[in-house]
């Protein structure tokens, strides 16, 4: 069964109209309830609002929508159909991307924790927090990152009267300390080289570009 | 009045039948005027164009095929805004209890000055009858009031209302110094406390600057030009 505009013909007898219309009545109200509530839900109320909406991978851009307008569509973007939006100045944005919504960085780990490792609050990729030796936490990704050249914020207080500062763990080769699968950090008071052990709460948080 | 998918019937005549047909025209007309720019709208090139769109709870994730992606609300209390990737691929929450969601949601954000008070950028009103029409804008979220306790202490009260969702958020502090200064190596970070709750909690966070220098101690007074703070909270 499939819609068909020129029905009924103006040449028909009704008896020949009476089927073509049904099936066009019976199209308009399936047809309309992809994505949306049909015209004979249960639920009045329902009547015309979405269940979802499902965006067709599109070949191209539309056209620029008119002004106090916005575009919604979806397009290829890594091999998969994302959401973006364009403007009436026909630029368009990117809204999603694998997954994630769109906002040109993503965080990938984050966790607060003290120094008995216990973490708190709803961690982010993060399986666990260890301590390879004393003063330094290694944060443990949920995920191997396709590489290590992330952003980092390392921060976290004690009870002292001097500034805590929080920072990937020194060493003589980067991968060691930021890693695919880990990054260890660690914390000192100014001028100090020996790492603190006694910080109330530390707070780590980890980037990647998307 | 209900729409009708089996009209017309053969037996009827077109008297019942016409009557039926106007029934059904108005029942779409009514249903898709839901959401849409109505079928007579007197705008005919925005016919069937979108409103907005309502989408209530659909109490589990969608099923999707290959090549498209899915937007819609899933849960109670709040319903929340997801996305679904094709080939029934991953899930992703959009927003979650009002804040934007990627991976991590930020609650609270602020800039300010020295004296706790909050920074403003001038921005455009966009007004199509006043294009130089500009409006203040403060740089923080609405839920964000900044004190500044002791004038001879840099140290700074952060107030969150409504309050956070949790304590045990993530914080992302930095400072900018003024040049010129001697001792302006400073670092602003959480307050230093023995007890986590005196100093992060969801109404309030306590943020003190230090000497990053061998000096120690609390930083002098004067020596911060601008303090920026982000909050961010993990969401399951």
């Amino acid at each position: 069964m499939t819609y068909d505009p020129n029905q009924p013909v103006a040449s028909d007898d009704m008896s020949e109209s009476v089927t073509p219309l049904a099936t066009n009545f019976t199209q308009l109200n399936t047809v309309f309830g992809n994505d949306h509530y049909a015209f004979d839900d249960t639920t009045a109320a329902n009547r015309g609002r979405h269940q979802q909406v499902t965006f067709v991978e599109q070949g191209a851009e539309p056209d620029a929508p008119l002004t106090d307008e916005l575009r919604m569509f979806a397009k290829d973007s890594g091999g998969q159909p994302e959401i973006f939006v364009k403007e009436s100045s026909g630029t368009s944005y990117q809204f999603t991307k694998a997954g994630s919504i769109y906002t040109g960085l993503l965080p990938f780990a984050s966790v607060n924790f003290d120094t008995t490792l216990m973490t708190y609050g709803t961690t982010l990729g993060v399986t666990s927090v260890t301590s390879p030796a004393s003063g330094k936490y290694q944060i443990n990704f949920t995920n191997t990152q396709s590489d290590n050249d992330y952003f980092w914020t390392v921060s976290g207080f004690n009870s002292g009267s001097n500034a805590v500062i929080g920072q990937p763990a020194n060493s003589g080769v980067y991968s060691d300390v930021v890693n695919v699968d880990y990054i260890i950090v660690e914390f000192r008071n100014p001028g100090s080289s020996t790492r603190l052990t006694n910080l109330t709460r530390m707070s780590v948080t980890c980037w990647r570009f998307q | 009045m209900v729409y009708r998918t089996g009209i017309p019937s053969i037996n009827n005549r077109v008297t019942l039948s016409a009557a039926q047909f106007k029934q059904n025209y108005r029942e779409m007309q009514r249903y898709l005027s839901r959401d849409h720019v109505p079928w007579n709208d007197p705008d005919n090139k925005k016919r069937g164009y979108h409103k907005v769109v309502t989408l209530p709870d659909q109490g589990g994730d969608p099923t999707t095929a290959a090549g498209v992606i899915a937007l819609y609300a899933n849960g109670s209390s709040p319903t929340e805004l997801y996305t679904r990737n094709e080939s029934d691929g991953s899930v992703q929450k959009v927003y979650s209890n009002g804040y934007a969601v990627n991976g991590l949601a930020l609650e609270a954000y602020v800039a300010f000055d020295p004296f706790g008070d909050i920074l403003k950028v001038e921005r455009s009103t966009n007004n199509p009858d006043d294009p130089g029409e500009t409006e203040e804008v403060a740089l923080a979220t609405s839920n964000v009031t900044v004190t500044k306790p002791d004038i001879n202490i840099e140290e700074y009260t952060i107030s969150f209302s409504p309050s956070l969702s949790t304590d045990n958020y993530h914080w992302v502090i930095d400072q900018r110094c003024v040049s010129g200064i001697i001792n302006a190596n400073v670092q602003i970070q959480v307050e230093n406390n023995a007890t986590y709750s005196n100093v992060v909690s969801k109404d309030t966070l306590k943020l003190k600057a230090y000497r990053v220098d061998s000096t120690g101690g609390a930083a002098p007074v004067g020596v911060l030009e601008r303090v920026v703070l982000q909050i961010y909270t993990g969401v399951s």
